[in-house]
């Protein structure tokens, strides 16, 4: 045991250290400035103003759309357009062009006179005008529209009201046992989450640094010096140990900034963050699937590094391997959506699988604790029988220079009880 | 101290190693010798217990070994490697408290070893920052620091200048002399001759030849002479000399069984000016190609 604990420390350090463990850690920054710095700017930006001609046809809305834009620029804060009104034209098609290629106005709207009733607007644009302007513009004119028609049904102010009153949704779960308990979302599908894209980084990592690092101690004979001072089970629970406490250090990383952004980042980032959640039980249940998974995921990378003498020959293993990680993020809405069926059944039973879909299953279906506790069972049944496949052909193919293992030797491996 | 008895290991369909048996006395240096593939690293595999023999047995100290009671062996494999992007104090650290020693033991031995290998300067960096000659140094010290009571030693010369080979040779000389039994598997036939006591040469997995280095001279030398004229001579007769080279004023050659030395001498004498004699013992390659040649054509 002394010895798995030095193989663990030492492996754990040279990881920590290596160039795509601190890329790893860094990654999930990464996408979400990506994802964000746009959404950013796109909320952020100073947009020019844009003119917009108003033909209608009518002459009865135009006030009403100055009016309601005026409301909504109020609510937001800033300017967006410029509305200018023309009446009692004849040759609509010229006009509008020469209004536009004049760049006298960015937008020229008509309003038909049946414009109530038929919901018919036209909207003619510069080549360079984004749809989300003009969609900003067209949700102003569609309320203005639907008040009309709500007042032709004689409506009051207050009834109008009412109408557009929105809904003040609370969602309760109840559980089997019959408690009661506010839904909550960051602890249901945000923490969930993490854990199991972290999981899915992790396991694409741990592929890449415990492969290399076995890869490394064959061609170089490292293998040979470890070999005769520990045995081989020693080595594969060292490095299985130390690529595991790797994966915990990564999780514990990124629940500590969300702790650190729940206390000192309220009201400057966009989500709520109810880091009192976190103290809850399904933390502990999402942390032993997650290590359970890292460990099963471990265990076979380290016995597919035995097999080959270098990098590019076995990362298409690792590829296919990698496959049964990424399966789970397909298949989320479809579990979410059907928790009971046969196919959510069969792929939570399927071992690599089953951490993340349980993980899913705690979060965002509530799985009851018998359930949980049946399944980590399970799944460490199934670990223990991978690592006897893996101790078995790791043992002898990490000796084994020149040629690579056949299947039918590897069967024989595992087979033979010495 | 190591005793190896009628060890066979097969792989497949072949057999690397086919009821082999040889003794290695505590504080011996012996030579494991052998054409490539005749089944020495199976054997060296076998000794530390990473393979274990299908059948026969193998004694250090009068104790088997079985996996996960590992011995105190210091190894030194053919094919240099380190971690390279490791540092190389941490390395050597690392691997000396694998092998048993404290972590205070084992950074004093290490900061020792660095020293008498002029490493000093260079403890905190890459090992892969080292020159190949220095990487093998770094290696050398994990073998020796935890002072194993057995040394097995692949190839431990090649690779090293002759200033760090005449270190390395006094360093091995010193563990000679604390009796520490050191194994060398080498192909340099001069660095045996000049360090081994016994040999074991091995061909195709079998044993060959196994005994005192002196004494396996002694058995094939003891018919070649060297005699040295005054003047040039271009042959001797085959009833005095057989299987004769020429160099200068110097013939080199067998002595027939026909004739015995007392006689020969007293031909020579007579018959020639003769400025020098001498009984050769052969040198170890010769012996050594000798018997791979022969077992060839068995």
């Amino acid at each position: 045991m002394n010895n798995v604990i030095k193989i663990a420390k030492w492996e754990l350090f040279r990881y920590i250290r290596s160039k795509a463990f601190i890329i790893t850690l860094i990654i999930p920054f990464i996408i979400i400035i990506i994802a964000g710095v746009p959404q950013y700017l796109a909320i952020n930006s100073e947009q020019p103003v844009l003119n917009i001609g108003i033909i209608d046809k009518n002459n009865d809305k135009f006030e009403q759309i100055e009016k309601e834009l005026a409301n909504n620029e109020q609510d937001k804060g800033k300017k967006e357009f410029i509305l200018q009104q023309y009446t009692d034209i004849n040759n609509e098609d010229i006009f509008v062009k020469e209004l536009i290629k004049s760049n006298i106005e960015d937008i020229v709207i008509v309003l038909e006179s049946q414009l109530i009733d038929s919901g018919k607007v036209n909207f003619y644009h510069r080549n360079n005008i984004g749809i989300e302007q003009i969609s900003k513009i067209e949700r102003i004119i569609f309320n203005v529209v639907r008040n009309q028609r709500i007042e032709n049904l004689k409506l009051n102010k207050n009834d109008l009201k009412y109408v557009k009153q929105k809904l003040d949704t609370q969602l309760y779960e109840i559980s089997e046992q019959g408690e009661m308990g506010e839904m909550n979302l960051f602890i249901k599908y945000v923490i969930p989450g993490i854990f199991m894209f972290v999981l899915l980084l992790g396991i694409l990592t741990s592929s890449q640094l415990l492969v290399t690092s076995i890869i490394e101690e064959r061609s170089n004979r490292i293998i040979e010096i470890l070999l005769s001072s520990i045995n081989t089970k020693e080595l594969m629970a060292g490095k299985i140990l130390g690529i595991g406490l790797l994966g915990i250090i990564q999780i514990t990383f990124y629940l500590m900034i969300i702790i650190i952004l729940g206390i000192f980042g309220s009201g400057h980032i966009p989500i709520e963050l109810d880091i009192s959640q976190l103290f809850s039980i399904k933390i502990l249940w999402y942390f032993l699937f997650f290590i359970l998974g890292y460990f099963m995921y471990s265990t076979i990378y380290v016995s597919l590094g035995s097999l080959f003498n270098n990098e590019r020959d076995a990362q298409q293993t690792i590829g296919f391997f990698s496959l049964f990680a990424i399966i789970p993020m397909y298949f989320m809405s479809f579990i979410i959506s059907n928790p009971e069926s046969i196919i959510t059944t069969i792929l939570t039973f399927i071992p690599p699988i089953t951490p993340f879909f349980m993980i899913i299953h705690i979060g965002m279906l509530s799985a009851p604790w018998y359930f949980s506790l049946g399944m980590a069972f399970y799944l460490i049944f199934w670990i223990i029988v991978i690592t006897l496949i893996a101790s078995r052909i790791f043992k002898m193919a990490i000796l084994m220079y020149g040629k690579r293992p056949t299947l039918p030797e590897m069967f024989k491996w595992i087979k033979s009880s010495k | 101290m190591l005793k190896i008895k009628n060890i066979v290991k097969d792989f497949s369909n072949i057999t690397a190693v086919n009821n082999i048996s040889f003794k290695v006395p505590q504080g011996a240096v012996y030579g494991l010798l052998g054409p490539n593939g005749a089944g020495k690293t199976t054997i060296i595999r076998m000794i530390m217990n990473i393979i274990q023999p299908d059948s026969g047995e193998i004694l250090i100290d009068d104790k088997t070994s079985l996996e996960g009671n590992k011995l105190n062996i210091g190894y030194l494999p053919e094919e240099r490697g380190l971690y390279q992007k490791s540092k190389i104090r941490e390395t050597i650290i690392y691997f000396a408290t694998l092998q048993g020693l404290s972590h205070n033991l084992a950074s004093e031995r290490t900061d020792y070893w660095l020293s008498r290998f002029n490493l000093t300067q260079n403890k905190d960096s890459k090992i892969s920052e080292l020159s190949k000659g220095n990487q093998q140094k770094v290696q050398f010290i994990i073998t020796v620091i935890s002072e194993p009571k057995l040394m097995i030693l692949d190839e431990p010369f090649s690779g090293l200048d002759p200033v760090n080979q005449k270190l390395l040779k006094t360093i091995l000389n010193e563990y000679k002399n604390k009796n520490t039994t050191i194994i060398f598997s080498t192909h340099q036939m001069e660095q045996v001759e000049n360090m081994c006591d016994s040999i074991c040469l091995i061909n195709n997995g079998k044993v060959i030849k196994e005994g005192n280095l002196n004494q396996i001279k002694d058995e094939y030398g003891k018919n070649i002479i060297e005699v040295e004229f005054e003047e040039s001579e271009k042959k001797l007769p085959k009833n005095i000399l057989i299987d004769q080279e020429t160099l200068q004023n110097t013939i080199r050659g067998k002595l027939p069984n026909s004739i015995k030395i007392n006689e020969m001498i007293k031909k020579l004498t007579s018959e020639y000016n003769i400025k020098g004699f001498s009984y050769l013992k052969p040198k170890l390659e010769q012996i050594f190609l000798n018997l791979v040649e022969e077992g060839k054509n068995e």
